[in-house]
């Protein structure tokens, strides 16, 4: 979102101000005004977030609260003692024949809205009820409300921007014709007062014309890609809000206990085998496919597990994040003349030091979240690495078989990465390309698609080591961890050391080869000490880390107690 | 979910049910407008972001909606076989005698039976009837415990 939004496709100031000179297409050298878009963003969103409870109240339609005497307030109330969850408001619509329930509030408002088929529901099958209000309740627990509502929030500002900028873009070439007539006619309240003769007798079909095809121009080049953007950022959306119904589901079972929750899911009937159509709609629901569901009940740990379609995406968006930090050195020369000068006297460190000593605070506050972006996609990948060793080590997996899914999950990442160098209208410098094209009358081809050659493919070598190298480390930590005996919580910076220091452990290896091959002058016999010992502390702290999750004797089960604890 | 008749029902129907549904399942009768005027309504698949996401489908089995499909054959018998207070068949009378009588039956069942009623059933016929609504109701999937109170109340109204 920040690489879209930051210097791309908002009008500046100048496209008001300066029409004729300003850039056909916003575009990279606006980057002033990406940044009052990611303004605009933040705080649309920030909107969105904070109120959204207001518009999810009548989601059902009409809707009431529910009697405080009513029995169903009773075992909401006696379940949520046991869960720990409290819940403030509990409204109904009047649809007998609605047995859903929705989440959606604030701690002090936190709200279960439910189907009047609900009531009926506890009174018939009190056990299905409670499981339906258990899952609810597991969305609090699992702070669902702010992380789909602020993913949801975010997806409903950039679709106002980019409905803003299109109509923007619609308006702009009308706007100088307007300024044709106006010069002829006396404006009535601020608009100009032409009429049909005067539109004809001044070129007036031909000034249409100029419109249609300014509009038509900037459509063509930023419809699509706003298109695309708005389905990559729809279907991650939908696709974190199937993960947290798993996870729901997962805590309700803790609850309510996975027959109770089985039998709401099923209704005691086996779920049926999803086909095709079933499995692509899936990308685009709010639930995963019920066969998943009941699987995740029935074997807690396949929480974890990540498909091969996520690595997929995972690729893509890697390949996103790496245009990101690809166009961050050119966003630096705009924003700051100190850091374009020392480059182009060829002192590169005292360039990065100016962005570090924030010599122009906004321009390093830029870099700085940039990076952070770019780390914490690299993160995500890595993290995903670990769930899946840990869910594989859990079902059992053998370690070829092991070897082989992890293989198969890096090269799909890698096919992921490659389409994103093909496929990416994203990219600031092709978009200043192709309205360049526009605007000279040539032809528009490539703006989806991007050529790749062998070097594309050959560059995911590198990439694809590194993921295979720390991918071994966790399996080994894994195989480790999981046999010790420890029952407590592993608290999530357990997670974030062993993944960091994992991940450092094997790029710095990586880094002193890479330094070895590509800077021969460079290499002398200190690097590689510097490296090993670097490496060494690196594994060393993996091993602490390891050890303090393990627990200090060696269990029995193959299923550790702190998988599913509280 | 047992589904009722989908044609409408009639205000004799709705009365009877309503009597019937306040008598063997107490617990449901605030249910019963919204379950008798959306005879057909399924639970459907919704999708919304933070729900459940699965409907109760057929097995939220209400009661209500199983007595209000039964109404129609008990109404039907009561025309077929009941007898008036002067003895005569009542599918013999004059339209004006049913109206009149539909009324009175319609009070019987807002009573929810505890006033004489307005009819008589030769017991061999009420036995039938009680068979025939014994056949229909495990059809129609009702428990045993709740046909046991259906045919408790029906027996006892019509000997008050």
């Amino acid at each position: 979102m920040v690489a879209f939004w930051s210097g791309q496709f908002l009008p500046g100031p100048e496209y008001f101000t300066t029409p004729f000179s300003a850039q056909f297409q916003p575009g990279l050298y606006s980057t002033r005004s990406g940044l009052y878009g990611l303004a605009l963003l933040t705080i649309l969103a920030t909107v969105f977030y904070v109120y959204h409870s207001r518009r999810r109240n009548a989601v059902f339609g009409p809707y009431q609260n529910l009697d405080a005497q009513n029995s169903a307030w009773d075992k909401i109330r006696q379940l949520s003692e046991r869960s720990g969850v409290g819940i403030d408001i509990v409204l109904h619509d009047k649809d007998i024949a609605n047995t859903d329930a929705i989440a959606f509030g604030f701690r002090g408002k936190r709200t279960i809205l439910m189907g009047r088929g609900m009531l009926l529901l506890a009174l018939r099958r009190p056990s299905n009820f409670l499981a339906r209000v258990a899952h609810e309740l597991g969305h609090f627990k699992n702070g669902d409300i702010k992380y789909a509502f602020l993913s949801r929030s975010l997806l409903q500002a950039n679709l106002v921007l980019m409905t803003t900028i299109m109509v923007w873009l619609i308006v702009r070439p009308a706007r100088v014709v307007l300024m044709q007539y106006y010069l002829f006619t006396s404006p009535k309240l601020g608009f100009p007062g032409a009429d049909a003769t005067l539109f004809f007798n001044l070129h007036g079909l031909r000034w249409a014309k100029y419109w249609v095809d300014q509009a038509t121009g900037s459509l063509s080049i930023t419809a699509p890609v706003f298109a695309f953007w708005a389905l990559l950022l729809f279907l991650e959306y939908r696709s974190l809000l199937r993960t947290r119904e798993i996870l729901a589901d997962a805590r309700a079972a803790q609850w309510v206990s996975g027959d109770a929750l089985l039998e709401a899911l099923t209704g005691g009937k086996t779920p049926p085998r999803p086909s095709l159509k079933n499995r692509l709609l899936e990308l685009f629901s709010a639930h995963p496919l019920l066969s998943q569901r009941v699987d995740v009940v029935l074997r807690p740990y396949k929480v974890l597990h990540p498909s091969l379609l996520r690595f997929l995406f995972l690729g893509y968006l890697f390949c996103l994040a790496n245009y990101l930090i690809a166009s961050i050195n050119t966003l630096m020369r705009i924003l700051n003349p100190r850091y374009e000068e020392l480059l182009a006297q060829g002192n590169a460190i005292q360039a990065a030091l100016s962005v570090l000593k924030f010599e122009q605070p906004l321009a390093s506050l830029i870099y700085f979240i940039v990076l952070f972006a770019f780390a914490a996609v690299y993160m995500i990948v890595v993290a995903t690495l670990l769930r899946s060793a840990l869910t594989q080590k859990l079902s059992g997996r053998a370690h070829w078989a092991w070897f082989l899914t992890t293989i198969a999950q890096i090269f799909v990442f890698a096919i992921g990465n490659v389409l994103g160098d093909a496929f990416h209208p994203y990219s600031q410098t092709n978009q200043l390309r192709l309205a360049r094209n526009v605007m000279l009358g040539q032809s528009v081809d490539g703006l989806f698609f991007n050529r790749i050659g062998l070097q594309d493919i050959l560059d995911q070598a590198s990439m694809s080591g590194i993921l295979l190298g720390v991918a071994i480390l966790f399996w080994l930590q894994v195989n480790f961890i999981l046999r010790g005996s420890r029952a407590k919580t592993i608290k999530g910076w357990q997670w974030g050391a062993l993944m960091v220091f994992s991940f450092l452990a094997v790029f710095q290896v990586w880094s002193a080869f890479w330094v070895m091959r590509s800077f021969p002058d460079y290499a002398n016999p200190m690097l590689y000490i510097m490296a090993t010992l670097q490496a060494t502390l690196f594994l060393a702290i993996v091993l602490i880390v390891s050890w303090s999750m393990r627990g200090r004797h060696r269990g029995r089960d193959n299923m550790p107690g702190w998988l599913m604890a509280e | 979910m047992t589904s009722p008749s989908s044609q409408a029902y009639s205000i004799l129907e709705l009365q009877l049910g309503q009597a019937l549904v306040a008598t063997v399942a107490p617990e449901e009768i605030e249910f019963f407008d919204a379950i008798a005027a959306a005879p057909q309504q399924r639970s459907k698949k919704r999708d919304h972001e933070l729900g459940f996401g699965v409907p109760a489908g057929e097995d939220i089995a209400t009661i209500s909606a199983t007595l209000l499909v039964l109404c129609k054959p008990i109404l039907n018998f009561i025309w077929d076989n009941a007898k008036d207070a002067t003895g005569q068949l009542i599918k013999n009378i004059t339209e004006q005698a049913r109206q009149v009588l539909e009324k009175r039956l319609g009070d019987w069942f807002t009573s929810r039976f505890q006033k004489p009623t307005p009819v008589t059933i030769p017991p061999e016929k009420l036995d039938e009837l009680i068979a025939k609504l014994e056949s229909d109701a495990k059809t129609l999937g009702l428990d045993e415990t709740t046909l046991s109170r259906l045919t408790t109340t029906l027996r006892s109204g019509f000997q008050r």
